[in-house]
């Protein structure tokens, strides 16, 4: 009875258009999502794994000193490159938003579009030509007599990196947001005595409040998960989350204790991501 | 030497290429409610948003109290402006988006609180203290607004068309709640507006600007009664402007000849400068027409034949042409045209007092 109902209630037309979709979330995302989980219970016996469901794998994992550190050092890496990026893009979006015409701001825009048509790795390494202990930077600053300074396999280097995949972006959702402002509310907190820069506190913040937790909550993401740049960059020692769960995989097939990583940091980034949706759309 | 409180000396602003005021010279004196009024594009904003520090003239000079104000950035005056569009906060509420001003002028906390309760009061806004902008009506943050920017107790209020947005019975409530705050408060009140209504019933003054030059500064009564030139003749109220060439000057009677015959105008002090034989233009109001179904053998009057009617309200505008087809706009209350019983098509006397009718002082001599 209620089952009739229900279906009687199913929009025909409406469901043939997501039906797509749905599919297509459910078995690229979902399912694995479920098997993932489902594995971080099951058993590796002789290097082969076995369905199981064991706590065993979970409580290796919460009890190992170097995972705690791995994920602190991830976190606060990620955290890290946030602030960063937001600092260092503020400026510049600043300037595309406020100081260009429209014409030279879709040009910018434009620009830092493009380094998103090469790949992320391409990028990367072409870092080694600049950071290497004989690379472009050392060799300049060597015929002033400093250096060489080691950047490559450090943490400066992964935050390079970091800020390489990030940056671009994080200004292109700081200038849009910024762009948007209502250019009356600036114009009136200067007529009640606020100088640029109580302008920028007071008024610009604020109102570009949501494309500038947005942007630091892309960066974060991003960071948190890169493999990359603190592989190549930093020389994956200490080893952030991404690297560890690689070394877990090839360490005796350790496939549901990689999982069990894996799962710990999207519980991470689902929790940042929804804390930091309610603080940017937070009603006053 | 005894200048105005705020004083406009050839000043001038130029947008890239275009010249969007031309230089304009006016005075504004301390407690006067002003009016600056034109049609878009006549450079209005601009002159306001000029005395606000938003723009900088282009040359000429601004003071304020004597003082030259060009250099003085937006934050360093105490000019308060009140937005077309309000420009409250959305971010803040009621209560802070008042202290704002405050704040940035380092009042502490509970004085700042103290002060914009205090105007929250007097805008009989205090309820909603703590509401969020987006809750209030029309009504309630034109209040917010008039409240933000009055709670620094400025010596000048700067309004750009604030009562633009609002639905016409809001409006005129509005016009009494600012006009008595001015006289209360007695501090200047610069008013742009493209309302002639709204101009008239509140300003001491009015400034009528076109096309970056300035038409005309008088009083309401000044400029609705004898418009200086061709253009606010058009702009303010309903005027008939009929062209003529002076047939005979005799004191300050002035005699023409016009499409509708001769029409004779008694002028105090404009026609004097006129001379036998100049094209001249002159201005009936339309309300100082009267009508009648008989002849009236008064010496100006003319036969008619009702064409149209504009039905506005209380006031009628009636469309009539000679038999030339000259058109003659005439404005009358409804209930005193109601015993004429027009029709479309019938004859009908029109004639005015010649004092009523005077001529503009842009003479056509050449």
């Amino acid at each position: 009875m209620i089952f009739s109902n229900w279906l009687r209630r199913i929009d025909g037309y409406a469901l043939t258009w997501r039906l797509p979709v749905i599919i297509w979330q459910v078995l690229f995302f979902l399912a694995p999502l479920v098997f993932m989980i489902a594995m971080s219970f099951f058993l590796v016996k002789n290097y082969q794994m076995k369905e199981a469901f064991e706590f065993v794998n979970w409580v290796k994992i919460f009890s190992k000193g170097y995972f705690w550190s791995s994920y602190g050092l991830s976190f606060g890496l990620a955290f890290l490159a946030t602030i960063t990026a937001t600092c260092i893009a503020f400026p510049a979006s600043y300037c595309l938003a406020f100081k260009l015409s429209e014409t030279a701001r879709r040009w910018a825009i434009f620009f830092l579009i493009i380094p998103f048509f090469t790949s992320y790795l391409v990028r990367t390494f072409s870092w080694y030509v600049l950071l290497a202990e004989s690379g472009v930077i050392n060799n300049i600053i060597g015929y002033l007599g400093i250096g060489p300074i080691k950047m490559l396999n450090t943490m400066f280097g992964t935050m390079i990196g970091y800020l390489t995949l990030t940056l671009p972006l994080v200004i292109i959702l700081q200038t849009l947001s910024m762009a948007s402002i209502d250019k009356n509310l600036i114009e009136a907190s200067h007529n009640l005595g606020a100088g640029r820069v109580r302008a920028i506190f007071s008024v610009i913040i604020p109102s570009a409040r949501i494309g500038l937790i947005i942007g630091a909550l892309f960066c974060f993401i991003l960071s948190f998960g890169d493999f990359v740049s603190p592989y190549y960059l930093g020389g994956s020692n200490p080893p952030t989350l991404p690297i560890l769960i690689i070394d877990t995989t090839k360490s005796g097939q350790q496939w549901p204790r990689a999982a069990v990583i894996a799962t710990i940091m999207m519980v991470t980034l689902m929790l940042v991501a929804l804390s930091a949706i309610k603080i940017a759309y937070k009603k006053r | 030497m005894n200048e105005g409180q705020i004083v406009l000396e050839n000043v001038t602003k130029n947008f890239g290429g275009s010249v969007a005021v031309e230089p304009i010279n006016f005075e504004i004196k301390a407690g006067e409610f002003l009016a600056i009024m034109g049609s878009s594009g006549c450079g209005k904003t601009t002159t306001l948003r000029m005395l606000a520090g938003l723009e900088t003239p282009s040359s000429g000079e601004i003071r304020l109290n004597g003082e030259r104000m060009n250099e003085l950035k937006a934050h360093e005056r105490e000019t308060p402006l009140v937005w077309q569009t309000l420009a409250l906060f959305p971010f803040l509420n009621v209560i802070e988006n008042v202290e704002f001003g405050l704040k940035m002028r380092g009042v502490e906390k509970p004085e700042r609180t103290e002060r914009a309760l205090k105007w929250l009061k007097r805008m009989e806004i205090e309820q909603f203290a703590n509401r969020s902008i987006d809750q209030l009506s029309g009504g309630q943050r034109q209040r917010v607004a008039l409240a933000r920017a009055l709670v620094t107790e400025p010596p000048v209020l700067l309004l750009d068309e604030p009562l633009s947005a609002l639905d016409a019975n809001l409006v005129v409530r509005m016009q009494s709640v600012l006009t008595r705050l001015q006289k209360e408060l007695g501090i200047t009140f610069v008013y742009v507006t493209h309302s002639q209504s709204e101009a008239f019933a509140m300003a001491d003054r009015v400034v009528i600007m076109s096309a970056g030059v300035i038409e005309q500064i008088g009083s309401p009564r000044e400029i609705y009664r004898s418009p200086a030139s061709r253009f606010v003749a058009e702009f303010v109220g309903t005027n008939n402007i009929i062209s003529g060439n002076i047939k005979e000057i005799k004191g300050n009677t002035m005699i023409c000849n016009t499409a509708f015959g001769t029409i004779e105008s008694k002028q105090e002090d404009r026609n004097t400068r006129h001379q036998k034989g100049n094209d001249v233009e002159l201005v009936i109001s339309a309300d100082m027409i009267e009508l009648s179904q008989e002849h009236t053998f008064s010496e100006n009057e003319i036969q008619l034949q009702f064409v149209a009617e504009e039905f506005t309200g209380s006031v009628v505008t009636l469309y009539f042409e000679d038999a030339n087809k000259n058109e003659l706009i005439v404005q009358k209350q409804q209930r005193e045209i109601e015993p004429l019983e027009l029709t479309y098509g019938c004859q009908i006397f029109a004639h005015w007092n010649p004092i009523n009718v005077f001529c503009l002082p842009d003479v056509k001599t050449e």
